[in-house]
């Protein structure tokens, strides 16, 4: 079968580096692959954000890269959620954690019972939270009877030492040549499917590298796949969903404290989050163009980065012979761990629809629609923290806020919100990154309450529901209390790490 | 070989594999991850499951001596006139 020889891998920072060490991990070596580092655009990479979900543990075995790999690489902790604080300066404060799914009563989801029992919120019941609250951590244990065991846990990192970390994984089966690209160079003939294909990239270093496939990493230029758009029957709107805003991003020093959450500050301006290193704090603000000196003003520290960005999507990152990844595609405001799951996807997907032959329209088609999909419904869970209706008067009347609330528009959205508030439904779609209990904890979180609940839950009587619910609530402060704080959780695992790496 | 993923599709991968290959719809390639494992490789995976599967199959009741065994066995005349004409190992 003849097929894919050689695949060539441009850009720079996290997103060409754990692209080039996924496809050295999981390809067979008869596919050689060359990736042209250029000096460009790595300074984007802090929109990447700084917390992972869950999934990144498993990701990054895949790339062999181990637990200890990235806590002895990099400045990494672990990491309940995000914690929303007075979120858009409503009464609204959070932790967004990382939870399996909740534990049913007679088959009927733990929300219902909440509402039933005429409460607000789930934190009570989710031991994550309760351990956030106090800065506790230890590894969910694989026993599930402990009630531990229903918590998941991610990462706060830093990007770049994450980035350098893949880097430092590439072995000889990756071509490297640290070069810019002057030209790509297009055939003016159209393919066998009407397309426009890439037959090379000449280098600023006079050389010219020709490849079957070429996965543009190079940001949110695009240098090498907008080179085929403009060439080919792409959509002329280009970028969906365009939102400018502006970044500022610096490393400060960390107090003695070592939260188990990314803290997100709203501000008038729009936010600020910290992220809490091994042995500094990570601020990055994020604001409107138009309120940018305000925003510099409350930034608290000399801004190491600082740039204008356009949030928003490509209507398609396939196309030809050139597929675009990471922020090539799509740039996700850093709200969430939406731009780190975003990126995984894409390389997963990448991944299984490497093409069988030069003709690709099959493995692009269905790349595009699983792309599409995957950045449609990360959007709807970015919306929804911006669809504030239910609270009533609680748009900030500032820029940043106005602006957000155009974006969310979505009639996927509108239908969850509608179904939730109504009856405690959860509308899913196909394969969304966020699953239901991300939506529940959101939910909760925002003081959206359904009107009613699961009439089901009623063959539970009030007295056993209250009885489960109590005892829940009980045991997990109980577990909590006999929990070690995160620091010095940290620290002895590091040890004990050492120890075992020196024997 | 390729399957389409649906979270939430009617019928999972190995029905659409059985389906698609049952009417001779063969893919004309595969997925190039494939190619990471050596023939000996498979063919030594391949052979153990092929084993298993037919230790496990050989050792396993004829279906009219587990309906018996349990219970379940019907003694009504059709039913057992069509019982007594299976064969051994058929369906």
């Amino acid at each position: 079968m003849s097929g894919i020889k050689h695949i060539v891998i441009a850009g720079n920072g996290l997103a060409v580096n754990m692209t080039a060490l996924a496809l050295q991990q999981q390809l067979p070596p008869d596919i050689n692959l060359t990736l042209i580092n250029s000096a460009k655009y790595a300074d984007l990479d802090c929109l990447y954000g700084s917390t992972s979900a869950p999934d990144m543990y498993a990701f990054n075995l895949m790339l062999n890269v181990s637990e200890p790999d990235l806590l002895f690489n990099t400045n990494s902790t672990f990491c309940w959620g995000n914690y929303f604080d007075r979120w858009a300066m409503t009464p609204c404060s959070w932790l967004q954690g990382f939870h399996l799914p909740f534990p049913a009563m007679r088959g009927v989801g733990l929300h219902h019972f909440v509402t039933r029992h005429g409460e607000t919120e789930l934190a009570s019941y989710l031991i994550n939270t309760q351990a956030d609250k106090t800065g506790k951590f230890a590894h969910p244990p694989e026993d599930n009877r402990h009630p531990l065991s229903r918590a998941e846990y991610g990462y706060q990192f830093d990007v770049s030492a994450l980035s350098a970390l893949y880097a430092s994984k590439l072995s000889s089966k990756v071509t490297v040549i640290n070069a810019s690209i002057a030209d790509v160079i297009t055939n003016p003939a159209a393919d066998s499917t009407g397309n426009i294909n890439i037959t090379g990239l000449q280098l600023d270093n006079l050389q010219r590298v020709e490849a079957d496939l070429y996965i543009d990493c190079t940001g949110p230029d695009a240098k090498v796949y907008s080179e085929l758009e403009q060439n080919n029957q792409v959509p002329k709107i280009r970028v969906k969903n365009a939102r400018s805003l502006f970044a500022i991003h610096s490393t400060l020093q960390r107090s003695e404290a070592l939260p188990t959450h990314r803290r997100i500050r709203a501000c008038e301006f729009g936010w600020q989050a910290d992220t809490y290193l091994r042995n500094c704090i990570q601020r990055l603000t994020v604001c409107s163009p138009e309120q940018k000196s305000q925003a510099v003003d409350a930034h608290g520290a000399e801004a190491s980065i600082a740039m204008a960005f356009s949030a928003g999507h490509r209507q398609q990152a396939w196309t030809g012979n050139c597929v675009a990844i990471g922020q090539a595609s799509s740039l996700i405001e850093p709200l969430t761990p939406a731009p780190m799951m975003m990126l995984m996807r894409d390389i997963q997907r990448l991944l299984e629809l490497i093409p069988v032959t030069n003709t690709m329209s099959a493995e692009a088609t269905e790349y595009n629609r699983r792309f599409i999909a995957d950045v449609e419904h990360t959007d709807l869970f970015q919306g929804a923290l911006f669809a504030l209706e239910h609270l009533p008067d609680s748009l900030p009347e500032y820029t940043y806020w106005q602006q957000a609330t155009q974006f969310v528009q979505s009639e996927k959205l509108t239908r969850k919100l509608t179904q939730y508030h109504h009856r405690g439904i959860l509308v899913n779609y196909d394969l969304e990154p966020f699953n239901e209990q991300d939506w529940l904890i959101l939910h909760s979180g925002m003081q959206r309450r359904p009107q009613t609940y699961d009439i089901v839950a009623d063959q539970v009587p009030p007295a056993e529901m209250a009885n489960q619910l109590n005892g829940m609530g009980n045991v997990i402060q109980q577990v909590v209390s006999q929990m070690p704080p995160h620091a010095i959780y940290l620290e002895k695992l590091m040890a004990y790490l050492s120890q075992k790496r020196n024997q | 070989g390729y399957i389409q993923r649906y979270e939430f599709g009617v019928f999972l991968p190995p029905s659409w594999i059985a389906v698609l290959l049952g009417q001779n719809l063969m893919p004309t390639g595969f997925d190039p991850r494939a190619n990471n494992t050596s023939d000996a490789e498979f063919i030594q995976t391949s052979e153990r499951m092929r084993k298993a599967i037919l230790n496990s199959v050989n050792n396993t009741p004829l279906h009219r001596e587990f309906l018996t065994r349990y219970g379940a066995a019907s003694n009504s005349k059709p039913l057992m006139s069509a019982m007594a004409s299976t064969t051994s190992g058929g369906n």
